[in-house]
């Protein structure tokens, strides 16, 4: 009886011993990622924000500019408004659901494209070097000492406020970051060995570009893009600011802020409605906080040398 | 037999800040199919950056010679296009690097950068790209190639990663193998089997092999002929035998002499014998005789640059010593 307690007991041991057996690098990718706790909870607080934003508002009768005029300034947990109304008797919980679709969708795009166009700069301007390399930077250089506010004023005046508009903005001023980055890392994978060796065995430019090159740089671009989010959601407040954001009636998280921001002192009755910072605060810093986390993960998920120690 | 590589007056040098320099200048030798070549010199010779030209893997600041010519199988590789290049890459020629840690891409599974070769010279589709890639695995010696495939260079040691490069140098049966110090970063035990791996292989493909290395053992056990640089220049070229039983050139004798040996003939020779000094940075090379700064024969002919002297051995030897001998070409 104990014998085959013991070779039970081993035989289990030996299955944990033995290496999954994964066959391709998605899979393994998909392993890692799901063993990241951090990763994973960022990735179900992150979807649970966005299903919020998407699908909270049919669930609700009341529009972001319904006004409740007899209830202006309430704290949260007033009767029909679980976080409280603004000075114009607006419902903060329902103008959150609406204001996270907006700074959410703002966020995801300007990060992804400026992640884009960044990395495409800094692959060319440092895989090809030379005139390509000077000339691309030179023109990094440009565009970071243009001054970017009296620009942003005076496309709003030529074009009008908008989502796009800001989407546009942070795009064409925010791609400089990522591609200084990645020029910097193509610089050092360029002259790896492993390259080299690419290059000895006749492998074409393009293809040591998108196939050896582009997957080392990922990982660090994954980081740099959940920056760039945190970093557009917070901007497309201060572009609210300015009037070329989103403007009110229509919420966003930044320009809910914003508006708070002339009663923090207190209102009339000399309350300071903290709530209006709050939530709006809250969410910003919930969702920059597990976009990060998500990002911290898939850059170790997709490096094939990062083994969690778990 | 077919002669695979001329190099004829091989000149590189490189624009800097510090203006011109020439870590090359006017090396010439041969190589026919099934030879081995061994080129040995210290660190600093411009061993490595010869191979390099001859792939045409220089960086982009360097320009050859007026009068080199490097031919390749009756083809100048000066006049190769782009194409043609990418063709010969890998496929004709091929190149083992220093160091296997970092010389395969840490992405991707071995199968699948063995694959590459395959897909990219022979055409191959995914499935057989990498069932030929299990066999050349397989005939480089390494276990369980099936499963060994589907690991990532991280979970390889040294000596795994180099058959690995050995693998894919090979897949394509290249006319011409350059390896560049192929065991410096590898153990010793691992170093003899890497070399007799080669030495299988090569007999096997009957491959033309430029072996670069600053180990005479390797020479010893791998090379037909060997060529000795120092300071971008042929000293000494001979025969593998002749050039262990008689080296000529004191640059040669001081390299021989410096190999660490185990039994101590003489109680006195404690020390072990090195050559004083270092190779000059390109920059500064002497006048004359390049290895007169360091070499204890220096005369005071040897101010001015030494002929080659074909000597009756068969060496020939670039050394004031020799005057009298046969000049060479």
């Amino acid at each position: 009886m104990p014998k085959l307690f013991y070779r039970k007991k081993l035989e289990e041991l030996e299955d944990k011993a033995r290496p999954l057996h994964i066959n391709s690098y998605w899979q393994l990718v998909w392993l890692k990622f799901k063993s990241h706790k951090l990763a994973m909870i960022g990735a179900v607080i992150l979807l649970a924000i966005v299903a919020f934003s998407v699908f909270g508002p049919l669930f609700v009768k009341v529009g972001y500019d319904d006004m409740d005029f007899s209830s202006l300034f309430s704290p949260p947990l007033t009767r029909g408004h679980p976080l409280g109304t603004d000075e114009l008797g607006h419902d903060v919980l329902v103008r959150i659901m609406y204001g996270g679709r907006i700074s959410l969708f703002v966020g995801f795009a300007s990060s992804i494209i400026t992640t884009l166009i960044g990395t495409l700069i800094g692959l060319l301007s440092g895989f090809y070097g030379g005139i390509v390399d000077r000339f691309l930077m030179r023109f990094v250089d440009v565009m970071l000492s243009i001054p970017m506010f009296p620009i942003l004023l005076t496309l709003t005046l030529v074009f009008g406020s908008g989502i796009m508009n800001i989407i546009l903005v942070l795009t064409v001023f925010g791609w400089m970051g990522v591609a200084r980055l990645v020029r910097g890392l193509v610089l050092s994978i360029r002259e790896t060995e492993y390259v080299m060796s690419a290059r000895a065995m006749g492998v074409r430019s393009v293809r040591i570009i998108l196939r050896h090159v582009l997957p080392n740089v990922i990982p660090i671009v994954i980081v740099s893009a959940t920056l760039n989010m945190s970093y557009a959601i917070l901007a497309e407040s201060s572009l609210s600011y300015l009037g070329l954001g989103i403007q009110p009636p229509m919420p966003s998280w930044g320009n809910m802020l914003q508006r708070a921001m002339n009663y923090v002192l207190g209102t009339a009755t000399g309350v300071s409605p903290w709530w209006l910072t709050f939530f709006p605060g809250f969410f910003i810093f919930l969702t920059v906080l597990n976009v990060n986390f998500l990002g911290d993960g898939l850059r170790d998920a997709l490096d094939p040398k990062f083994v969690s120690e778990s | 037999m077919e002669k695979i590589l001329k190099v004829e007056n091989l000149k590189i040098s490189f624009k800097t800040q510090l203006g011109r320099i020439t870590p090359v200048d006017g090396i010439s030798f041969e190589l026919s199919e099934g030879e081995t070549l061994g080129i040995v010199g210290e660190s600093g010779c411009g061993k490595t950056i010869t191979a390099f030209s001859i792939i045409k893997l220089l960086p982009k600041n360097a320009f050859l010679g007026e009068n080199t010519r490097i031919t390749f199988r009756g083809r100048d590789l000066a006049m190769i296009d782009k194409e043609d290049l990418q063709r010969i890459r890998g496929k004709s020629i091929s190149m083992v690097f220093q160091e296997p840690m970092t010389s395969l891409n840490p992405l991707y599974t071995i199968g699948w950068q063995i694959s590459e070769v395959y897909k990219l010279h022979e055409g191959l589709d995914e499935s057989q790209a990498m069932q030929k890639s299990i066999e050349m695995l397989g005939l480089v010696g390494i276990p369980e190639p099936a499963k060994r495939v589907k690991e990532y260079p991280h979970q390889l040691s040294g000596g795994m990663r180099q058959r690995v490069m050995i693998a894919m140098a090979l897949a394509c049966s290249p006319m011409l193998l350059i390896a560049d110090e192929p065991t410096t970063a590898l153990d010793v035990t691992i170093q003899a089997q890497v070399l007799e791996l080669m030495n299988d292989l090569k007999s096997k493909f009957n491959t033309a092999t430029m072996i670069i290395t600053h180990d005479l053992g390797v020479i010893a056990e791998m090379c037909d002929r060997v060529l000795v640089m120092y300071a971008g220049q042929i000293v000494e070229s001979s025969d593998v035998f002749r050039l262990f039983d008689n080296p000529l050139h004191p640059y040669t004798r001081g390299l021989i002499h410096s190999i660490p040996r185990i039994e101590v003939k003489k109680l006195d020779q404690k020390k072990l014998n090195v050559i004083e000094g270092f190779v000059p940075h390109p920059s500064k090379f002497p006048e004359g005789c390049r290895f007169r700064p360091r070499c204890s024969f220096a005369m005071e002919k040897c101010v001015e640059r030494p002929p080659v002297y074909l000597t009756e051995t068969g060496h020939t030897v670039s050394c004031w010593r020799f005057e009298g001998s046969e000049l060479y070409e």
